[in-house]
């Protein structure tokens, strides 16, 4: 039998209906504007293809396209990777400090020498004395060395050098 | 069948005399190939109903269907220089759609979502479909939107070939030849894929046609 002879005629009625499948209206009133709007303002030809295509992708491929296409991207993206590098490097360095220290400087403190009393004199401003104790910092080389003494006064203090 | 169609579209002879309205269409495809944005609008308006309905019957989403109906004017908007007028615009245009429309079903696979259009008013009262929704049928109370549903489901159902042939004669009304050229086929190639295609279609809504 040929295939001109066989009965589709119902097939072919029903196929009809698709004919008045009518997209919403007013759509073709537009359509072409879009179209040329999207021709000047110079937008590629494959949207719909590469939208799937990228969609489709691994993350990582998708990650490695848009950085492909927008250098600017890529150079945040770099910065972010060497942040959160130097970050971590960092926070490991202050990490070790705490841990080793207390236990190593109460080890090793020498156990204590006789004090002798020693009286020294020290220049100071009109705000008052002070007194240094062994092991503390001094104020040597500090910004409030820098600053006036309009007044000084020798005052007496009492120290302990072992 | 893909495969020998290429996106930019080899130029065939036309085989129809010229008409006032191909000898406009020239005039149209001259300006526009001159970088005359008015005359390529002219054309995108001629067609636009066309090659909208096309994908959409390919695609079953209008969604899908407008951004390829765009994507296919943009792209014969680039490739405007190639064409050399061998075939008409109108065919070169739809091997581009069609071409497009299979490569994004291609991508798509099987992950089908519809989004249909509404039915015309006037669906109602076409005879031939009054005659499927009447008491010759065992569904009597199928209407119109849940035929509509079954048949899109069933188009989809076929490869993009066969769904193409159904689309472009029994939808749209196109001649063998014309599909011919536009598939860069044969005669044969087309009835043989239009008798399976009727044939597979009317398997999955048989209980819609007896």
């Amino acid at each position: 039998m040929k295939p001109e002879n066989q009965d589709f005629e119902n097939i072919r009625r029903l196929l009809k209906l698709k004919r008045y499948e009518q997209p919403p209206p007013r759509y073709f009133s537009d359509f072409s504007g879009q179209v040329i709007n999207r021709i000047r303002a110079g937008y590629p030809a494959d949207r719909a293809e590469s939208l799937t295509a990228t969609l489709e992708m691994p993350w990582l491929q998708r990650l490695s396209s848009v950085l492909d296409v927008k250098p600017l991207f890529a150079g945040a993206f770099g910065a972010v990777v060497v942040g959160v590098l130097v970050g971590a490097a960092v926070y490991s360095d202050e990490v070790d400090i705490p841990t080793a220290s207390p236990s190593l400087a109460v080890s090793q403190v020498p156990s204590p020498a006789p004090v002798t009393p020693v009286t020294v004199s020290v220049p100071v401003g009109n705000s008052g004395a002070f007194a240094l104790g062994a092991g503390s910092s001094t104020n040597a080389g500090s910004i409030f060395d820098r600053i006036g003494t309009p007044s000084v006064q020798p005052v007496n203090h009492t120290i302990f050098r072992q | 069948m893909t495969s020998a169609m290429s996106d930019t579209a080899s130029d065939k002879p036309a085989a129809k005399p010229a008409t006032p309205d191909a000898t406009e269409e020239v005039v149209l495809v001259r300006k526009a190939q001159k970088g005359d944005l008015a005359a390529y609008d002219d054309l995108v308006r001629r067609y636009q109903e066309r090659i909208y309905a096309t994908i959409y019957h390919m695609t079953s989403n209008h969604e899908d269907a407008n951004d390829l109906a765009q994507d296919t004017f943009i792209k014969a908007h680039h490739a405007l220089k190639s064409f050399k007028g061998g075939s008409s615009f109108y065919t070169w245009v739809y091997r581009i759609a069609v071409n497009k429309t299979i490569n994004f079903l291609k991508q798509r696979k099987n992950r089908t979502h519809m989004s249909l259009n509404d039915l015309d008013f006037n669906a109602e009262h076409d005879p031939d479909l009054v005659a499927l929704v009447s008491d010759r049928t065992p569904r009597r109370d199928a209407g119109l939107a849940e035929l509509q549903e079954k048949l899109n489901e069933a188009m989809q159902k076929l490869s993009e070939p066969h769904r193409l042939v159904v689309t472009l004669h029994d939808v749209q009304g196109l001649a063998h030849e014309e599909i011919a050229e536009i598939m860069d086929c044969n005669i044969g190639t087309v009835r043989s894929r239009l008798f399976y295609a009727r044939q597979q279609l009317q398997g999955y809504l048989a209980d819609y046609l007896k």
